[in-house]
């Protein structure tokens, strides 16, 4: 049996393939504006990495912000359901998630199949989401592919606001006027980013192993200082990106709207 | 090491020595014990106050020994109450005084207000308990109030013990009352109420039956206070505390108006912010000597000042009255004074002309003499007595402008901000300045920031001044 | 269902019927939406009520910047901004506002009427307790309301009169009550977004009409439930716990009706008619308007004590069979807010999803509002995946 788990989110779309529950290829690109093409896109390619085609999908679930208008879909199931189902498989012993994206952060508690018991996700605010960082980036003429290896070089992290990326924005225009390093003003902004996702997912409570997925989870120095804020080892996975898409093409092979329950059922039946 | 800061606010060798062990536990709840935060509390109180003025010392003495009390009370004390804002100073007070003559192992005080003024102004760890108390129920970003968001951080942290009881008030805002109630929950203590139903009539009116109501609800929470502790307010205590209170107020009365008169202003409101703090909070009985003795101090020193002519800003600078005071947290109006402007007086500094009017219940019940000094207070009742209190204020200091500065994680002072600044620049025709600050949260706003705004204001009543003059 | 529309039609005329009233001379007497104005006593003055409770519009948000900062409750602050916008006809219309404070986000509408406009507010005080001190000081707001209305009106409110309001509120809420509960153990007969517009239906139409139709309403659909399997339910059932659900906000109904799931009973301390308890006839009629009204019903989020109100949600959500809670509070909503935080552990501990959600009216915040509301109510489901994948 041959599954899609496609992810579209706010800054890329991720396609996992899995065939017969053994996860076997996977693509991103970025989302750009139109979703529905970038969800058909990535999905092509990954399946192209397998030697497969679209026809030769049984089963196709979307998440992420854009699941509902992914055209192929048999289903849509949220990020969040999928980012643990994607992370248990990759990290079973894993029971706090933290996904950082473009546009949103989720703290998610899951149990050891898999199952969220609970979690909280960010609200309209852009602090503590990728999209903070972008526009940081972009205030310190630097690119978000750099920002982690530099803040890691940081000795003396600046002191920047935690809770709104106006504010932020605003201190770091008055710490370049004097003449702070931008390595510590990048590190100030990873610790804040950390703090913020933090402080936020104090309501589900970390618990013991942490795994940090999402986009921003490439970034070095955040799974830095969100070890320092926590006190505790996060793991990254090898592509925290795409816990989303993969979570949810083993749910299209796993769960009751996935054609083996169905199978099952009917055997049951039968 | 903290030696230095305690006798920079005012602390005797003696003194120091004799409280060792608590100043250390105090110090620990509030991770000030290494060297690089205590010298970070020296500048930052050098920086907030001018320790040269005598009486201020005296009074930040004062503020420390209260905190340390407080936060050491479960270790001295067997039952300890919380009364918390808008702190009716008398009924602590009068329950103190009865404590004193029953001599039972009570504490009573307004602990909550008492520790952000000092974690804020003295220690600069304010944004530590905001953090924690984000955690306690009280998120960033939904406005929650300053004063409640600390007050679960300090309780989550330890610094302030678990009471046995609160006293919570929903007289100035309801927000302060639920928020005390959801703690409640949260830490698992006991709260009672001074009810009101914030429905006083839009016009200037004070009908009976609010205070009526209002004080049916203090002798309510009070008999409870009775079941908790045991104490109770006998006609002598609630005399005593009055005229101990009435000692306060009127020094620091008398202090305030003297500056606000003063051309150039002769002593800075961050500094008077000290002695007006204790107006509302009052300190210890045992220490109300001390406290007017310091005001005293300080009203001798601007007397000093105006016969020489010496100010904190220059001599016929604009002169503006200001909306807003916050108890933990003084930079704001030294940003002010710094761009040239000079503050005559602050929001509830002054009296109202009900409040100088006699009573409107004569009599000793102490509930109701409670209720009626707070419920006639500018901001604790009908929106248009306010409006008309600020009218005052900038009559008879003769203000050129007003900087309405307010809270906004405060719904009493969100509330009618763009309304009173309507009003008074109709009825007044005087520029006024709106601004909306937070109470102390570091991560949310920088005097610094408002520092354009207001100096662009400044240059403009320096403008209007000169054409004034010119005109003239 | 035909009585629904009828109903429809009969409010597009509401406005233009009211206009006409109030030409011809009769009272047209607005209320603030948190159900502690009583009706009864609005009509026995021969006053027509109407209640301004609109919410959910982003533009009314923006231009209630003009009025008022940008930190209090969203529906609050919008209040101001329908009444100058003037797109809102039942705005324009009342001779007197009255408004029952019962937090300081709800006195700023109260506050912002007086200040911006001539119309003609009545403010009165609603405690946060509800022992009898406090019963009596909402009974003393009730007399003071009662002897407004009279001089607003002329007529002289008798206890005969107010009795015979009474009864009829009675029959309103009785009929909203008897609807609700046919969701009682089978899939919903109405779905909340109808049965919503029910009650914001009250807040216009003229009681005989709405009445009549009220019951036909019931009758159809009572027949159609004693059809259905009991117990049987077609997909997961929420509890819809709001501070306010306001006339014109519709998003988590519209959230909640593309899944699988329903909600299936609401709580709202603004946006609903109170309609749980009657007034006891056997009381002096203000006496029974304070238990009903004050007394006995759910406490509100922003009241303190909180009291039985957590007991009595879960109570609800037990008695229909709920398994996800929805908490929605306005941006602002400081009790609300407050309250929620307890609430959702108790909550979960009782073994239901609770999903927090807050609204600004702002379009963009659906998209992540959607995310949490499908994933509380795909959590549900993971416990059959689970059965599924041990097959």
């Amino acid at each position: 049996m041959l599954v899609a788990g496609v992810d579209v989110g706010a800054a890329t779309a991720k396609t996992a393939i899995v065939k017969d529950g053994e996860f076997i290829a996977y693509s991103v690109m970025p989302t750009g504006d139109i979703v529905t093409k970038a969800a058909e896109d990535v999905t092509v390619e990954a399946l192209k990495k397998a030697g497969y085609t679209l026809k030769d999908l049984d089963y196709v679930v979307s998440t992420g912000y854009a699941r509902h208008h992914v055209k192929f879909t048999d289903k849509a199931v949220t990020e969040i359901i999928c980012h643990a189902r994607g992370a248990n498989y990759m990290m079973p012993q894993v029971r706090t998630i933290i996904d950082i994206g473009g546009q949103d952060s989720k703290v998610i508690h899951v149990n050891e199949v898999g199952r969220v018991v609970d979690f909280v996700m960010n609200d309209k605010c852009a602090a503590g989401t990728g999209r903070f960082l972008e526009v940081m980036a972009q205030v310190l003429n630097t690119t978000i592919d750099q920002m982690g290896a530099l803040s890691l070089t940081s000795k003396a992290p600046s002191d920047i606001t935690s809770t709104c990326t106006i504010f932020a924005e605003t201190e770091l225009i008055s710490l370049r006027a004097e003449m702070t390093p931008r390595v510590d003003m990048i590190a100030g902004l990873h610790r804040a980013v950390a703090r913020r996702v933090v402080l936020m997912g104090q309501v589900v409570g970390y618990r013991d192993q942490v795994a940090f997925t999402g986009g921003v989870a490439m970034n070095q120095g955040v799974k830095f200082f969100l070890e320092e804020t926590l006190k505790m080892p996060v793991v990254v996975p090898e592509q925290p990106q795409i816990m989303g898409a993969l979570g949810a093409a083993l749910l299209a092979t796993e769960t009751r709207v996935g054609k083996i329950y169905e199978r099952s059922q009917a055997a049951l039946k039968g | 090491m903290y030696t230095k800061l305690f006798k920079m606010c005012g602390w005797s060798d003696e003194e120091i020595n004799a409280n060792r062990k608590r100043i250390e536990y105090m110090l620990d709840k509030i991770d000030c014990t290494d060297a690089k935060s205590l010298k970070h509390a020296e500048e930052h109180v050098s920086s907030c106050f001018d320790l040269s003025i005598p009486g201020v010392p005296q009074l930040l003495r004062i503020y420390l020994h209260e905190f340390v009390d407080i936060v050491n009370v479960r270790n001295e004390y067997d039952c300890y109450v919380t009364i918390n804002f808008p702190i009716t100073p008398t009924l602590f007070m009068a329950l103190l005084y009865n404590q004193a003559k029953t001599g039972k192992s009570v504490y009573v005080k307004s602990t909550t207000q008492t520790s952000i003024m000092v974690l804020g102004m003295i220690f600069d760890k304010y944004t530590r308990v905001l953090e924690e108390g984000e955690r306690c129920g009280q998120g960033a970003g939904k406005a929650h109030c300053g004063q409640y968001q600390a007050e679960a951080g300090m309780l989550s942290l330890g610094i302030l013990p678990k009471p046995d009881l609160v006293v919570a008030s929903g007289w100035f805002c309801d927000q302060a009352a639920e928020a005390d109630h959801a703690m409640s929950h949260i830490f698992g203590f006991e709260s009672v109420y001074f009810d009101g139903c914030l429905d006083w009539p839009f016009e200037v009116n004070l009908p009976k039956e609010n205070f009526e109501y209002s004080a049916k609800t203090v002798e309510r929470a009070m008999k409870r206070v009775y079941e908790v502790t045991g104490l109770t307010i006998t006609e002598e205590d609630n005399l005593q505390a009055w005229q101990s209170f009435g000692a306060i107020a009127m020094a620091i009365y008398g202090l305030i108006c003297t500056v606000g008169h003063s051309d150039p202003q002769a002593i800075s409101h961050a500094d008077l912010t000290l002695p007006y703090l204790f107006g509302l909070v009052c300190p210890h009985p045992k220490r109300i000597a001390d406290c007017v003795e310091a005001i005293n101090m300080m009203l001798g020193e601007a007397k000093r000042r105006m016969d020489e002519g010496i100010g904190v800003v220059p001599k016929g600078a604009p002169k503006v009255y200001v909306g807003m005071r916050t108890g933990c947290d003084v930079r704001m109006l030294k940003v002010i004074e710094e761009v040239g402007l000079s503050i005559t007086n602050i929001f509830i500094d002054g009296m109202t002309r009900q409040e100088k009017e006699p009573p409107l219940f004569p009599g000793l019940d102490p509930y109701m003499q409670a209720t009626e000094y707070m419920l006639k207070r500018p901001g604790l009742n009908s929106p248009c007595y306010q409006q008309q209190y600020h009218e005052d204020m900038l009559k008879e200091f003769n203000c050129d402008g007003a900087v309405l500065s307010y809270l906004y994680n405060c719904r009493p002072w969100t509330v009618p901000a763009l309304m009173n600044r309507d009003n008074l620049e109709k009825k007044t025709g005087l520029p006024i300045l709106l601004l909306e600050t937070d109470y102390y949260d570091s991560r949310l706003y920088s005097p610094q920031q408002i520092k354009t705004r207001l100096e662009a204001f400044a240059e403009m009543l320096k403008l209007n001044k000169e054409a004034a003059a010119a005109d003239a | 269902m035909e009585a629904m529309k009828r109903l429809n039609t009969h409010l597009r005329e509401r406005p233009v019927e009211l206009l006409k009233l109030k030409k011809s001379g009769t009272k047209i007497v607005g209320y603030a939406a948190g159900g502690f104005a009583p009706l009864e006593m609005i009509y026995a003055a021969g006053a027509v009520p109407v209640c301004l409770g609109m919410g959910g519009d982003p533009e009314s948000v923006t231009e209630a910047m003009s009025y008022t900062p940008l930190f209090l409750c969203t529906y609050c602050r919008s209040q101001i901004a329908y009444y100058k916008l003037g797109e809102a006809p039942y705005y324009q219309l009342p001779d007197l506002f009255v408004v029952p404070i019962v937090d300081a986000n709800n006195k700023l509408i109260a506050d912002s009427f007086c200040y911006y406009t001539d119309v003609n507010v009545f403010r009165f005080g609603v405690p946060h307790d509800k022992r009898p001190l406090d019963a009596d000081y909402y009974k003393y707001g009730l007399t003071n309301l009662k002897k407004k209305l009279e001089e607003l009106t002329g007529n002289v409110i008798t206890d005969e009169n107010l009795k015979k309001e009474i009864e009829l509120e009675n029959r309103r809420r009785s009929l909203l009550k008897a609807i609700s509960y046919l969701r009682v153990g089978a899939d919903p007969v109405i779905s909340s977004k109808d049965y919503v517009a029910l009650h914001h239906a009250a807040f216009y139409a003229d009681r005989d009409v709405y009445l009549e139709i009220l019951q036909e309403i019931y009758d159809e659909l009572q027949a159609k439930r004693a059809k259905m399997a009991e117990k049987k339910y077609s997909g997961p059932r929420i509890m819809l716990v709001a501070n306010t659900l306001a006339h014109g906000d519709v998003r988590i109904h519209e959230i909640v009706e593309a899944t699988s799931a329903e909600i299936v009973y609401e709580e709202a301390a603004e946006g609903m008619v109170p309609y749980l308890n009657n007034v006891d006839p056997g009381l002096d009629p203000l006496d029974g308007i304070v238990d009903c009204y004050f007394t006995k019903r759910i406490r509100n989020p922003w009241d303190r004590p909180w009291g039985d109100r957590f007991d009595r949600l879960l109570e609800k959500a037990k008695e229909f069979d709920c398994e996800v809670v929805i908490w929605y509070q306005t941006l602002y909503r400081d009790g609300a807010d407050l309250q929620s935080w307890t609430y959702g552990k108790k909550f979960k501990e009782a073994g239901l999803n609770f999903v927090k959600i807050e609204t600004n009216y702002n379009a963009a915040e659906k998209g992540p509002m959607r995310t949490r509301i499908e994933t509380a109510i795909e959590m549900l489901g993971q416990d059959e995946r689970e059965a599924a994948a041990t097959l």
